[in-house]
């Protein structure tokens, strides 16, 4: 059963300043500048939970996703996680710019270690999901945002992953595409995991059943997604 | 595929060196399992690198054929050298140079470059180490050509010390790794080391015997002999020359690269968990 654990997490980024990763700084720079971005996290996700996670800028969600992801490892606590996992958690989707399409979805395909004859069954179905025409032989430098993101979102979802960890990206797209990705997003993930970072109330709304919310780098809620945006939004309420 | 790829644990309470040591190499040993992907990766990457010019991949072909004609000619009367066998000579050691300094010191972005594939997913690092390996031996490949096109020109062919060519490009193989590992691991936390090594590397050129003869030196000679990068290029470059190398240059090449494994591996253990943090 797929499953994500963290216990005592906690999470340091260092700090440089710009002139900082240099050899001749190192006794002045090291050490003395590191964020604790997340502090003392424990999270328990199970099979069917649909977790959104919300904060204001900073607080901590997007390092979340990526420790879960194993892109960050923890400083301090343990990570489990159980399942095949996607991720789309990083601006450039995990795309390299100067492949095209295709080579795209065949290097993301070797490495969650399908067979070329997969690929090949595969790439028809994926050709009609994106919908890019002739710029799936393009390179990827040359698509517009929406069009990468629909490609993106088609190479990380193309195995059926147990576990989908996603920040923002997901809501670039427009509206026709949107629909099916709301429409493979309910397909897939019934019975599985989704974590999401979002800001937007419709992707939540449609596709969570739980929600964290982050503040700081800690969890100051974790249960039902609609107390969740009732105490952010008192938040939000009490800085005005 | 096995149920076990998809477990993942990270015990950040774990510290023992042992314990890293081990983690360091189940890295590697999953990059080695990823072949599909890093062959295709430094395939794709490396003849990409030519895309929308005219000539495509073969350009790397002419252009050393170029350099090499003209070196050849001018060096092999500057050094009273028969200009065929100096363009030979040229050939195969301004190959294997390239090959020899891009790992010595053009790897320290190497992470810096693979950037967004390492912020997206959980990717053993050794695996763009091979990707890396894997375009640079296309690359001599493709340069290599010119020492086989002008071998067929001037009617060299081959003896029995050119097969020692193999075993000598398994040893840069096996020490490339290593350097590379530690090069691209500092290089991402330290980014000056990259301008630091770059100009070394026109030093490295000059002072170890590419452009000239060993033979040609008069006095002075313990310039060559204590360069380890004349070694390394001794043994690949010799057999394809159809000379067997010194014994003293597979020692020197074989010891440095046991150096080089147990230096880079460690600290490769102690910071890899510290690359992406350092991107």
């Amino acid at each position: 059963m797929p499953s994500i654990d963290l216990q005592n997490v906690n999470f340091y980024y260092p700090l440089f300043l710009s002139r900082g990763k240099s050899l001749f700084k190192w006794n002045r720079r090291v050490g003395a500048g590191s964020y604790h971005c997340l502090r003392d996290i424990n999270l328990s996700i199970r099979d069917g939970e649909r977790v959104a996670l919300i904060g204001r800028n900073g607080s901590g969600k997007s390092t979340l996703l990526r420790l879960m992801a194993g892109v960050y490892k923890p400083d301090r606590g343990i990570c489990r996680r159980i399942g095949r996992t996607f991720a789309i958690i990083d601006s450039g989707l995990g795309l390299n710019p100067v492949f095209t399409g295709r080579e795209n979805i065949h290097t993301l395909g070797l490495l969650v270690g399908m067979t070329d004859s997969e690929l090949q069954r595969k790439i028809p179905e994926i050709i009609d999901f994106v919908d890019l025409g002739e710029f799936f032989d393009e390179p990827v430098s040359t698509y517009s945002t929406g069009m990468r993101a629909r490609l993106g979102f088609a190479v990380n979802t193309m195995v059926r992953p147990d576990i989908l960890l996603s920040d923002e990206y997901l809501g670039t797209g427009d509206i026709f595409f949107r629909e099916k990705v709301k429409e493979k997003i309910e397909g897939l993930f019934q019975s599985n995991i989704v974590v999401i970072a979002s800001h937007s109330q419709t992707v939540l709304d449609t596709i969570c059943n739980r929600a964290i919310l982050m503040e700081k780098g800690e969890i100051v809620f974790d249960g039902e997604l609609k107390e969740a945006q009732d105490i952010y939004h008192d938040m939000y309420n009490a800085t005005l | 595929m096995n149920k076990q790829q998809f477990q993942y644990i990270y015990d950040a309470n774990r510290r023992g060196v042992l314990h890293r040591l081990q983690v360091a190499a189940s890295d590697v040993v999953e990059a080695v399992r990823l072949y599909r992907l890093w062959i295709h990766l430094s395939w794709r990457g490396e003849i990409g690198s030519t895309n929308r010019t005219y000539l495509g991949y073969s350009w790397n072909i002419f252009a050393t054929m170029a350099q090499v004609i003209i070196l050849g000619y001018v060096y092999g009367s500057l050094f009273s050298e028969n200009p065929s066998t100096m363009m030979l000579y040229l050939s195969a050691g301004l190959s294997f140079w390239t090959f020899i300094t891009t790992v010595f010191f053009n790897s320290f972005n190497i992470f810096i470059n693979y950037r967004s594939f390492i912020l997206a997913r959980d990717t053993p690092l050794p695996m763009l180490i091979f990707c890396s390996i894997g375009g640079d031996f296309i690359l001599l490949i493709a340069k290599l050509m010119s020492f086989a096109i002008l071998s067929v020109i001037f009617l060299v062919p081959p003896n029995a010390n050119t097969l020692l060519v193999i075993p000598g490009v398994a040893v840069l193989a096996v020490m490339a790794f290593p350097v590379k590992l530690f090069c691209a691991t500092l290089g991402t936390r330290f980014r000056d080391l990259q301008f630091a090594f770059q100009p070394l590397s026109l030093a490295a050129f000059l002072i170890t015997p590419v452009l000239w003869h060993r033979k040609f030196l008069e006095t002075g000679s313990w310039v060559s002999e204590y360069n380890p990068f004349t070694h390394i290029l001794e043994i690949v470059r010799a057999p394809l020359l159809g000379e067997s190398p010194e014994p003293a240059s597979y020692y020197v090449v074989l010891s440095l690269s046991v150096v080089v494994w147990s230096i880079a591996i460690p600290v490769y253990a102690r910071y890899r968990n510290r690359v992406a943090v350092w991107l």
